[in-house]
């Protein structure tokens, strides 16, 4: 049985170090955060036409979604009930409907069962086959984005994403909606999924280190921080966390990141020119943080770049081990010059070849494989930093730290997961809706 | 697929000592070198992966093509100054990298000055004490000759047959 309460400390912003590596705890994770929280499936995009489809994980589940004849998308576990074997071995297609490879059984696209091989000879009327269809998961879209999830009692996407909306909407909504461009790239990393979800989630403290040589080189506007030369100037960014966990950092004005010379001048001017309608469309407010650059993650494994313009999901496998899938996001609006260098500046940093991804590849793969030395293993992690300046953000209804560089969104992040491990059921999450902030701001 | 016009037995010699020229400048971390000496200005260098899909689905309208690189001159630029900027810790100890070329065909160019160059590469790195990975392609090259009668890279088209990558990433020459 594991003990949750020793695993991680809100108040005090430490986390046991054991979550990256014990096996029991994983088996909890996979219970309690990837049984029942939403987890990001597609985007419209990807599957725009009826019978479109494409495979991806919830957790370790492998799951088929499929755009439906009313235009809805369902998803349904990848396997036959007949005996289990993997009924669609592509990635992504178009089907009239999907046939077990096995005995044949054919599923329609609504997972329903329609026929089966020899039914009458060899089943006579024992088939219940109404009951037979692929095992169906729960899903909703928030702007095109889709996510599943395995638990029928959890809140609605939109509610899951709560006030985290309110930064979320910028960039998702802000020009009229943001797209995918795929297939996903896919990598195997051998570190634990928390390590990239908490680092994209919050840690403008790595970025001028790790990436030293990568900023150097590429220029941009995080192009200064290189080897740790200068910090972000006072009042630069904000970190933010939300009640279910969701986090994100901001670097005002930074958008193109890591887009240097005429490229970078592009999207710049891009931003600079859309802002108005940004604010027209959401608010002033809102406005204010178009053109920024966010790393942010939405909990539990589903991180992006704002202005670097990353997508990923960091699916588990195992407590030592995540497959990475990697999109390029992009405005639906923008020229189509500009998606170009976007897409073509993200696979040059965050890509499967990346010179950034492969900075913090090294990094996230010995944080978790030196837990086998059980000396290692033992004790706390830290992420104290800034703990006395987080406050309540009345604009978004969020928790936020008031500077670029800080820990805000990891002690959010882990205060959440802490929650997830404790309670035995979502009504037991949602008595917390009241109170989530108190340990955060130490009241 | 148009019908290619195999080279003389002397050039075939000459492209492939510049194809191992090319590996072992890059294995002695000549980049800045062989950037300078041995790529075109316009060059294009993409490494793609295949998405999986049924031989029979024609209806699907998604890219196939899963990029991993997508460079010009400029990019591969930024690279090689990314290893020179003497912070580049991730190759700190170095890394070690070994190409292996086979199958290899040249072919006369569309321009009377090009070849095109066919081959399969298998790529073994080495970092850190425990990490061997190997990285099984082919590459579609185009080599140019120049005013000077040397041979330089216009482009490379690789493509990489494993689906994931299971050797962390693919940063590195390929």
């Amino acid at each position: 049985m594991v003990d949750v309460n020793s695993l991680v400390d809100v108040k005090n912003g430490t986390q046991a170090k054991r979550i990256f590596w014990d096996a029991d705890i994983y088996k909890l994770e996979l219970e309690r955060i990837f049984g029942r929280c939403w987890l990001f499936l597609t985007h419209d995009s990807i599957i725009p036409n009826v019978g479109d489809y494409t495979v991806t994980f919830m957790g370790e589940d492998e799951v088929l979604v499929v755009r439906q004849r009313d235009g809805s998308v369902k998803a349904f576990l990848n396997y036959c009930t007949h005996r289990g074997a993997r009924v669609v071995n592509a990635e992504a297609g178009n089907a009239r409907g999907f046939t077990c490879t096995y005995h044949g059984w054919a599923y329609g696209l609504d997972g329903a069962l329609e026929s089966v091989p020899f039914e009458k000879e060899v089943y006579g009327n024992v088939l219940k086959k109404d009951t037979l269809g692929m095992k169906e998961v729960r899903v909703e879209s928030y702007k095109g984005f889709w996510y599943g999830n395995f638990d029928h009692s959890a809140p609605n996407l939109a509610d899951y994403l709560g006030d985290y909306r309110w930064f979320l909407d910028i960039w998702m909504d802000g020009t009229g909606g943001a797209e995918l461009i795929g297939p996903p790239a896919r990598s195997i990393l051998k570190c634990n999924w928390k390590t990239p979800t908490e680092n994209f989630i919050g840690d403008a403290y790595h970025v001028g280190w790790t990436h030293a040589a990568s900023l150097k080189a590429l220029g941009g506007p995080l192009s200064v921080l290189a080897g740790n030369k200068h910090l972000p100037p006072e009042g630069a960014g904000v970190q933010i966390t939300s009640r279910h966990g969701h986090g994100v950092g901001i670097l005002f004005n930074a958008g193109p990141a890591l887009m240097g010379g005429e490229e970078g001048a592009m999207a710049a001017k891009w931003y600079a020119e859309n802002q108005p309608k940004v604010a027209r469309r959401l608010s002033e407010a809102q406005a204010k943080y178009y053109g920024s650059h966010f790393n942010a993650s939405i909990f539990p494994n589903n991180s992006y770049l704002w202005g670097t313009n990353t997508f990923k999901v960091w699916h588990p496998r195992g407590p030592h081990q995540i497959e990475v899938f990697t999109w390029t996001i992009v405005e639906k609006s923008m020229p189509q010059e500009l998606k170009e260098a976007v897409r073509r500046s993200m696979l040059r940093t965050f890509g499967t070849g990346g010179m950034l991804e492969s900075d913090d590849s090294d990094n996230m793969e010995s944080m978790t494989n030196l837990n086998r030395g059980p000396h290692i293993v033992t004790g706390m992690l830290n992420s104290q930093m800034g703990m006395e300046n987080d406050h309540e953000d009345e604009l978004s209804g969020n928790v936020i730290g008031p500077s670029a560089i800080g820990e805000t969104s990891y002690r959010g992040f882990y205060r959440a997961y802490r929650e997830y491990l404790k309670a035995k059921d979502w009504d037991e999450i949602r008595a917390n809706n009241g109170k989530w902030k108190d340990e955060l701001l130490n009241r | 697929m148009e019908e290619l016009n195999p080279v003389a037995h002397e050039i075939y010699i000459e492209v492939q000592q510049a194809l191992f020229k090319e590996t072992r400048m890059l294995r002695e971390e000549r980049w800045r070198e062989w950037l300078e000496t041995m790529v075109e200005k316009d060059i294009v260098y993409r490494a793609i992966v295949s998405q999986l899909r049924f031989r029979k689905d024609n209806r699907y309208t998604g890219d196939k093509d899963v990029p991993s690189l997508d460079e010009n001159w400029a990019g591969l630029d930024r690279r090689v100054a990314q290893m020179e900027s003497g912070m580049q810790w991730t190759t700190d100890p170095a890394e070690r990298i070994r190409h292996f070329i086979t199958n290899l065909e040249v072919f006369e160019g569309k321009n009377p000055n090009e070849y095109v160059i066919y081959s399969n590469c298998q790529t073994v790195r080495n970092r850190r004490v425990y990490e061997e990975m190997t990285y099984c392609y082919g590459r579609n090259d185009i080599w140019r000759r120049g005013a000077d009668g040397k041979l330089r890279l216009a482009r490379r088209d690789v493509d990489v047959d494993e689906r994931f990558v299971s050797g962390k990433n693919h940063n590195f020459p390929m």
